[in-house]
């Protein structure tokens, strides 16, 4: 049944295509925010006056002429200086676009400028896309192509109306403001300024057809859906790391995570609450009980927190990265389980690969630049990364011992002779070293200026009853010693004094944070002759149920120390800071039932984030198999399930017809099937006329009326039936039923003849037209 | 207050408008289409206008169409000396009573024919206006009902325009139907041939219906059911003349008006006390056409005739009908 659709008039067009432009606008400058483009004055301007305009379309008409003039060419100069200025083309370039965006925005546009928003818009949107993997932002690229779309299809109705000739002049009479050629169109949008959005948003809300919007809504989904499965079915292959765009935006730490930790920094990083990392472990029950993924080992006591030394980073850390890595081996002790550990590591925390400790096997999901450094057991990307970085683990130890074989066969030879430690490494081949065995001198030195601070370590290092039992033994003491003065807060008052601030601290009956009692235990051992250092990374996490997944949060940032243990030949976890557990236990696995449990609607968010990770941004090859696999498995299990569901039911159904068949079974199976029977009829003769006439008492418009509907689809049968040749004796019969529907197709109600007759004698009528055409 | 009325109100108008039927078909032959349309035109209470070539049966129709139900007939020839008051009526003093007499012009019938109506002048033809329109007559203050019903036949000839004043757009407005007489078919033509009959004053037609018959009928269509979807298919032809871009100007909200009116008398005319789209379609070419004006004016009236026959058939086939 058709309707009559009003439709919009071309002032309604205009206004309703200024209003996608700002909001395409708006759209696409926001999605800067996702890069490290500093356009803050830029973004600052357009996030105001483009709604500003875009509401009050009156202010766009009343810009001065001159501003039109200027506006090109200051915009240009600009760009100019920028470039001078900063010599990075792209964030330049992203200026730029934003710069003529927010003026086509602000200015009165003409189809071209349109044509021309959509493409600035574009530019922005696609550079973003290039950088980003957030999954805000393809909610936010999904609105914006349905808006560019819809501006699109304005367009297009505002160029049907004028009868396809232009909106805006090839030559306009104002250089930089669109006029309109035609006089009949300039007189249809005339005042089309004044707009009222209230009574437009009614007036596209009257004209909306929903068949057209649901098609067009179809339509788009289908294209989504399409893309998707194109996604999923593509081989895989990544162009980010070899394009040159993302190498054109550098990208500063924002958290304290690097190379030189002052006491507070990890203080400062756990007020943060955003994600920094999220785990996707095979299996769950591998989780440690308390999990700790080390990031950085600091070995220089600087006086106000601890540093990687020129020493350690010219002997453990390698200088020369590795390019395009996709797969790493590491130190692991290739243990039995085969548990993989999948790290979605967000942007802006470090430069430095949060790992549980050694690993067999590293592998990223694009080749990457990487610097490894197999003593210190860490991985090092070139710079800090602008996008999640996904890499695999495997054969991880998170048990918190790390051996070091080398290590251990350099400080025997230090510790049997004395003056390997002093020699310089030149002079080692006389004395029949191959190799500087004072490696371990850097995590030995304390670094502390005044004599009578290292006298204090040392007389607490005698009252602690030195390290002769070994390493992890010293460290429960004297971790045991600093709880026992200390308790743990994340606010220190330390009194301005002479001395050193970590001995003062150590002095005082102070609470401190997990810095300064990671730090007292590395001054500690330090003094009793026990190698130890600082490391710095998370500790802990949270189960995710929905994502089943561990989400540590920048809150979760710790410091700890590792402390050498001779016999051992192991690098020792020590953690000092009260609630932790100081030395690991043997058994330390208790699954993800010992962690936290994340509920509400950010663990909801955070699941569909790490979905999102899993198998979208991190889809590589072997995830593409993974799901075709699961999904061939899924649809066989399924179809198993049902043919043994249906067999059971005919088996069923086969005992039931053999089992004996006595009188009573006889008339209740005979009472079921007349029953049913009758319920047929009843409902054909009587209940669906009865819900028919109910119905259409009820309905409030023709157009939802059911006996109206069904009319016209026996008419429309009729119609159909009688295109082809019509035997003389089933005219008559033909002509009564379709003078009767065509009464209910469009008659009043009162003059209605019983509608189940009428259609009964329709249904009559054509099979009396199939009767008498066989006939013949 | 429902518009349904009753199935033997219905029965009872079809037996007299078929009876009319009959009565005409008999005097004009082999033009069944133009008579139901002037049957159409007589229930909705409108005006004809006939554009065709001079000795086609315009006058015979009106004749026959007033004899078949009693009513007064006239006949106006204009011409370009006509005044309006040779049409409408004329105050004189009467010496006898010593006052003036309203003297009835032949506007004052049931059926007025008024040939060639172009030809005359367009004051002339304007003080057709309130008539057509109210059915009264105004003269020095004192207004005079005319006869009810009441129907005008204009004609006018479509090729020669010499000497003529083209009916404004207003009043082309007010006639509900222009249409066409066309010449007969061979067999029918012969017929004609064949009869004694010499002019229209020759024609013996008694009369079948009453003017109470008509008026009744007239009554009874207004209340012709029209479910929603027809009205919104009327609305949207409408429309969809306003935004055609061969029209200068689409169909007034009179027009629209006009064509529901019609519909609804043909439905009547047809038995149904309901309105069905085809009797939109078949009515949209006769009520809407000479309503619009094409904007690149043709050569002659036939042309134009012509192209918004085409035009209006085009949106006839876009717009698609409720099913």
């Amino acid at each position: 049944m058709e309707t009559l659709r009003p439709q919009l008039n071309l002032s309604e067009l205009r206004q309703l295509r200024w209003f996608l432009g700002g909001l395409i606008g708006l759209l696409s400058a926001w999605t800067v925010f996702y890069m490290e483009v500093d356009a803050l004055v830029v973004l600052g301007v357009i996030t105001v006056a483009v709604p500003v305009f875009t509401l009050f379309p009156r202010l766009s008409i009343a810009l001065p002429q001159v501003f039109h003039l200027l506006a090109f060419p200051v915009i240009v100069v600009l760009f100019a200086l920028d470039i001078w200025a900063t010599r990075e083309p792209l964030p330049a370039m992203i200026r730029l676009d934003l710069m003529l965006l927010c003026y086509r925005c602000i200015a009165p546009r003409g189809r071209r400028e349109d044509l021309q928003l959509i493409l600035l818009a574009l530019f922005v949107v696609v550079v973003t896309g290039v950088f980003t993997v957030s999954i805000a932002f393809v909610a936010q690229i999904l609105l914006f192509t349905g808006a560019a779309l819809s501006l699109l299809l304005a367009v297009t109705l505002s160029d049907g109306r004028t009868g396809g000739g232009p909106i805006s002049p090839a030559k306009p009479a104002r250089r930089f403001l669109p006029q309109l050629s035609a006089a009949p169109v300039a007189a249809a949008e005339a005042g089309w300024e004044r707009v009222s959005w209230f009574e437009l948003f009614g007036r596209l809300r009257a004209v909306a057809d929903l068949r057209v919007v649901a098609l067009g809504a179809g339509l788009f989904g289908g294209v989504v859906a399409l893309s998707v499965v194109l996604f999923l079915a593509l081989p895989r292959f990544e162009i980010s790391n070899d394009f040159f765009l993302d190498r054109l935006i550098t990208k500063s730490t924002r958290t304290g995570f690097s190379d030189n930790v002052t006491f507070q920094d990890v203080v400062n990083i756990q007020q943060d609450t955003s994600v920094a990392l999220m785990i996707d472990v095979s299996d769950p029950d591998m989780i440690p009980a308390e999990p700790y993924w080390r990031m950085l080992v600091l070995d220089e006591y600087s006086g106000n927190g601890f540093r990687v030394s020129q020493g350690l980073r010219n002997t453990f850390l390698s200088s020369r990265e590795k390019m395009h890595v996709h797969t790493t081996r590491g130190w692991g002790r290739n243990r039995e389980d085969r548990a993989t550990w999948v790290m979605y590591f967000q942007p802006g925390v470090s430069k430095y690969l949060p790992l549980g400790g050694a690993f067999t096997r590293l592998t990223f999901g694009e080749p990457q630049a990487l610097l490894q450094s197999t003593p210190l057991r860490l991985a090092q990307l070139p710079v800090e990364p602008a996008k999640m970085v996904a890499y695999r683990v495997e054969g991880m130890d998170t048990d918190g011992v790390l051996r070091d074989r080398d290590f251990a066969r350099d400080r025997r030879i230090r510790v049997s002779d004395p003056r390997a430690s002093f020699m310089p490494p030149e002079r080692m081949a006389d004395f029949g070293y191959e190799e500087p065995p004072a490696r371990d001198v850097t995590f030995l030195e304390l670094g502390l200026e005044r004599p009578e601070d290292v006298a204090q370590l040392e007389k607490w290092v005698e009252e602690l009853g030195g390290a002769g039992d070994g390493g992890a033994e010293f460290a429960r003491r004297a971790a045991t010693w600093l709880q026992s003065r200390h308790s743990y807060s994340l606010s220190m008052r330390l009194e301005e004094a002479e001395g050193d601030p970590l001995i003062r601290w150590m002095k005082s009956s102070q609470p401190g944070h997990c810095e300064l009692f990671a730090g007292g235990l590395v001054m500690l051992a330090r003094a009793a002759g026990v190698p130890a250092r600082l490391v710095t990374g998370f500790k802990g996490g949270a189960w995710n149920p929905v994502s089943g997944s561990i989400t540590v949060r920048n809150s979760d940032a710790h410091a700890w120390t590792e402390i050498w243990d001779d016999d051992m030949a192991s690098w020792l976890r020590a953690d000092a800071t009260p609630g932790s557990q100081i030395t690991p236990t043997p058994s330390p696995t208790s699954g993800f039932r010992g962690l936290e449990f994340e509920s509400g609607w950010s663990a909801r968010f955070d699941g569909l984030r790490v979905f999102w990770y899993r198998r979208i941004v991190n889809f590589d090859q072997d995830s593409q198999l993974e799901l075709l696999r699961g999904t061939k498995d899924r649809v066989r299990a399924m179809l198993q399930s049902v043919r043994t569901a249906v067999e059971e039911k005919l088996r069923a159904f086969a005992n039931w017809v053999r089992s004996p068949w006595d009188v009573p079974r006889v008339a209740a199976v005979a009472t079921v099937l007349f029953g049913g029977v009758g319920l047929v009829w009843f409902w054909k003769r009587v209940g669906r006329a009865w819900w028919m006439g109910w119905r259409s008492r009820r309905s409030d418009s023709h157009r939802r009326d059911p006996v109206r509907i069904e009319a016209s689809r026996w008419l429309a049968r009729l119609e159909r039936a009688e295109r082809a040749h019509v035997p003389v004796e089933a005219r008559e019969a033909m002509r009564a039923a379709r003078a009767r529907l065509l009464r209910l197709r469009f008659g009043a109600r009162e003059g209605w003849p019983p509608p189940a007759a009428v259609f009964r004698q329709a249904k009559h009528a054509v099979r009396e037209l199939a009767r008498a055409r066989a006939r013949r | 207050m429902s518009d349904f009325f009753s199935a033997p109100q219905v029965t009872a108008a079809r037996e007299t408008l078929q009876k009319l039927r009959m009565c005409m078909r008999a005097t004009i032959k082999g033009k069944d289409n133009v008579i139901d349309h002037v049957l159409t035109a007589l229930i909705s209470g409108g005006h004809v206008l006939i554009e065709d070539l001079p000795g086609v049966g315009k006058t015979t129709l009106a004749y026959a169409l007033a004899r078949s139900m009693d009513c007064a007939f006239s006949r106006v020839q204009f011409t370009s000396d006509l005044l309006p008051s040779d049409v409408t009526g004329v105050a004189i003093y009467d010496e006898t009573i010593k006052e003036f007499v309203f003297k009835k012009g032949p506007v004052f019938a049931n059926i007025v024919l008024a040939d060639e109506i172009n030809r005359a002048t367009p004051k002339t033809q304007s003080s057709l206006l309130e008539v057509m329109d109210r059915g009264k007559v105004t003269v020095d203050g004192q207004t005079h009902a005319v006869g009810a019903p009441f129907m005008v036949f204009a004609t006018q000839n479509p090729v020669d325009y010499e000497g003529t004043f083209p009916l404004p757009e207003s009043q082309m407005d007010r006639f509900l139907m222009r249409l066409h007489m066309g010449y007969p078919q061979p067999a029918d033509e012969l017929e004609i041939l064949r009869s004694a009959r010499n002019g229209y004053d020759a024609i013996a037609v008694s009369s079948v219906v009453s003017r109470s018959d008509i008026l009744q009928l007239q009554s009874l269509a207004g209340h012709v059911f029209i479910e929603d979807s027809v009205l919104d298919y009327i609305l949207r032809l409408v429309a969809a003349t306003r935004t055609e871009a061969e029209f200068r100007a689409g169909v007034s909200v009179r027009g629209g008006l006009a064509l529901k009116h019609a519909a609804q008398a043909r439905a009547l005319l047809e038995g149904r006390d309901f309105v069905v789209p085809e009797d939109v379609q078949s009515l949209a070419g006769p009520v809407l056409a000479h309503r619009l004006t094409l904007v690149r004016p043709a050569a002659d009236g036939v042309e134009e005739r012509r192209l918004v026959a085409a035009a209006l058939k085009r949106i006839l086939s876009a717009i698609p009908s409720p099913a």
